[in-house]
């Protein structure tokens, strides 16, 4: 049954990193997303917003890291990263600055 | 590269420079490979972040700040060389654009020296003549050296040499209300003070040396003068003074006669009769006159030169200059110089323009008779180093050759052409302003000479002429 999620709400924040700067070559973005949010959901969400074909999403659950406060330690929130491959030719101008 | 040259005054060119964007885009290239190294942005190792990532961090503006770091300087060297610029000292370089890029560069250049027609100059020499007077005075002199002293028990006359204590004080003014004891303020004690009575002389305050006339060995007198209002401590200027004289020796001078015996004393080698030493003397005086009359004539010369010449040079010419003087002046020592400074209350911008007009000077000299040597064509030679050499080490004697070895280095073989050079350029001077800078072949020192005398032109060579 999938969840209430607005496609707006799905997609938080692009992942701007060397490796993700070295996916884009293969016409992969890289987002954390919703952990609510599926494959489809994902799919539709950035199809709406860039306005480009996606051919394949993929994703992972990223465990949050253990951070200390003193001699208490807890665990920073889990997340969702999503690998999100674009049919040849589109791009998503966002991650090309300007 | 688009640029407009245009000259300004004290020999400077400004240029404005546009940067092809073709050179620009180059040059943003390795500046953002120069950024990208120690950029530190999240996500990337340092040196690994793609280009839009380093201008979306600082800006295309920041980018091109940093590549004109290193593409003005080089715009600026190209240019210089493509333009053929003269500069002899760096640039003041201002950013005007940055798209496209567009700087201004003020720069000094080589000098530009015009010495006009400087080869009509003339300067008359005066005929050197010595007097009697002159050789008389000098015989003088020579014979008070030789002079002997005898004590004599007579009152003491002008000519004597007298042996003296003296004991001057201030007289006291009793303020009101103050017993009758003086307030005497010790002014100047000497003992066996030694010196020669002579007409019309002062001691110390005008009148003291009179007050000796007449007195014998043994004599003690007191005087009262009043301090001149002009004399050099402030305090003591129109005060009454009490000085007491005592007289302890007088002795006589007795002048040796003008004999070949004296002759003999002055140098047995060299003098036979006095007459010779006579000859001698008024040769020495005639070589000092004929030399200062060269050096007044030089300096007359170079004075009509610099009149004639029209100059541009550069503000940073005069600046090295003071640097120099003030340096010469000064020992290198900052902090003695700091202290100097704050000893005559000056700050170091006013010390260093009270060297200004001389500094200045001595540029206009150095420029003027640099092109005059260049235009002349002095070159000394090799034999006229060698020359040279020889004679700074003939005074040596035994260590001669040790002496000479010391100056064979490349620097102090330099330093001797230098001196040659500004040597045989003031010589060649001094031969166009008597009218006889025609031959234009040599430039050595002794032809030159040699050409004077051939006309009967008395222009000798003077021995030591420093640049």
């Amino acid at each position: 049954m999938p969840k209430e999620l607005h496609p707006y709400g799905v997609l938080l924040r692009p992942i701007i990193t060397e490796k993700s700067t070295l996916l884009t070559g293969l016409d992969k973005y890289v987002f954390e997303v919703d952990v609510r949010a599926n494959k489809n959901q994902i799919k539709d969400a950035v199809q709406l917003a860039f306005n480009v074909r996606v051919a394949e999403v993929n994703t992972m659950k990223m465990k949050g890291k253990p951070k200390r406060f003193g001699r208490r330690v807890t665990n920073r929130p889990d997340w969702k990263k999503a690998i999100v491959t674009l049919v040849p030719g589109d791009k998503i101008e966002l991650f090309e600055g300007i | 590269m688009k640029v407009t040259l245009e000259r300004l005054p004290e020999s400077r060119v400004q240029l404005d420079i546009e940067v092809d964007d073709e050179r620009l885009e180059k040059s943003l290239d390795s500046a953002y490979k120069r950024l990208a190294q120690k950029a530190r942005i999240p996500g990337f190792r340092p040196g690994k972040a793609p280009r839009h990532m380093i201008e979306r961090a600082y800006g295309r503006e920041g980018l091109i700040r940093e590549a004109l770091d290193r593409l003005v300087p080089d715009v600026y060297n190209e240019t210089i060389e493509q333009e053929d610029v003269p500069a002899i000292a760096q640039p003041e370089l201002e950013i005007l654009e940055l798209e496209p890029v567009r700087f201004k560069a003020t720069v000094a250049v080589r000098p530009t020296i015009d010495l006009g027609d400087y080869r009509s100059i003339r300067v008359e020499r005066q005929p050197v003549e010595v007097t009697d007077e002159q050789v008389e005075e000098t015989v003088m002199t020579l014979r008070r050296r030789f002079a002997e002293r005898e004590t004599v028990e007579r009152p003491a006359a002008h000519g004597d040499v007298l042996t003296v204590d003296v004991e001057g004080v201030i007289k006291g003014q009793p303020a009101e209300g103050d017993t009758e004891e003086t307030f005497d303020e010790p002014f100047v004690q000497d003992t066996d003070a030694e010196f020669q009575l002579k007409e019309g002389q002062d001691l110390l305050v005008p009148g003291l040396a009179e007050a000796f006339v007449g007195m014998s060995a043994g004599d003690v007198k007191t005087v009262d003068i009043t301090i001149p209002d002009d004399f050099r401590v402030e305090r003591f200027q129109g005060k009454p003074a009490s000085f007491t004289l005592t007289v302890k020796l007088v002795e006589e001078e007795k002048l040796p006669e003008e004999d070949d015996e004296l002759a003999a004393k002055v140098n047995a080698d060299d003098f036979k009769s006095f007459a010779d030493v006579r000859a001698r003397i008024r040769e020495d005086i005639e070589k000092a006159l004929v030399e200062q009359e060269d050096t007044r004539v030089r300096n007359e010369a170079i004075d009509k030169l610099l009149e004639i010449a029209t100059l541009d040079f550069p503000r940073v010419m005069v600046e090295r200059e003071i640097d120099h003087m003030v340096s010469d002046a000064m020992g290198n020592d900052r902090q003695q110089y700091a202290a100097y400074l704050s000893r005559i209350g000056r700050s170091e911008e006013e010390f260093r323009e009270t060297w200004r007009e001389a500094a200045e000077l001595r540029v206009r000299r150095a420029l003027i008779l640099g092109e005059l040597g260049e235009k002349e064509g002095i070159d000394p030679t090799e034999a006229d180093v060698e020359a040279e050499l020889d004679r700074i080490a003939a005074p040596m004697g035994e260590e001669a050759s040790r002496f000479r070895e010391l100056f064979m280095t490349p620097d102090g073989i330099a330093t001797i052409r230098r001196n040659l050079l500004s040597q045989q350029t003031l010589e060649r001077l001094s031969a166009i302003v008597a009218g006889n800078g025609d031959d234009n072949t040599v430039a050595g020192a002794t032809e030159a000479a040699a050409t004077n005398d051939d006309l009967g032109e008395n222009v000798p060579t003077t021995e030591e002429e420093r640049a």
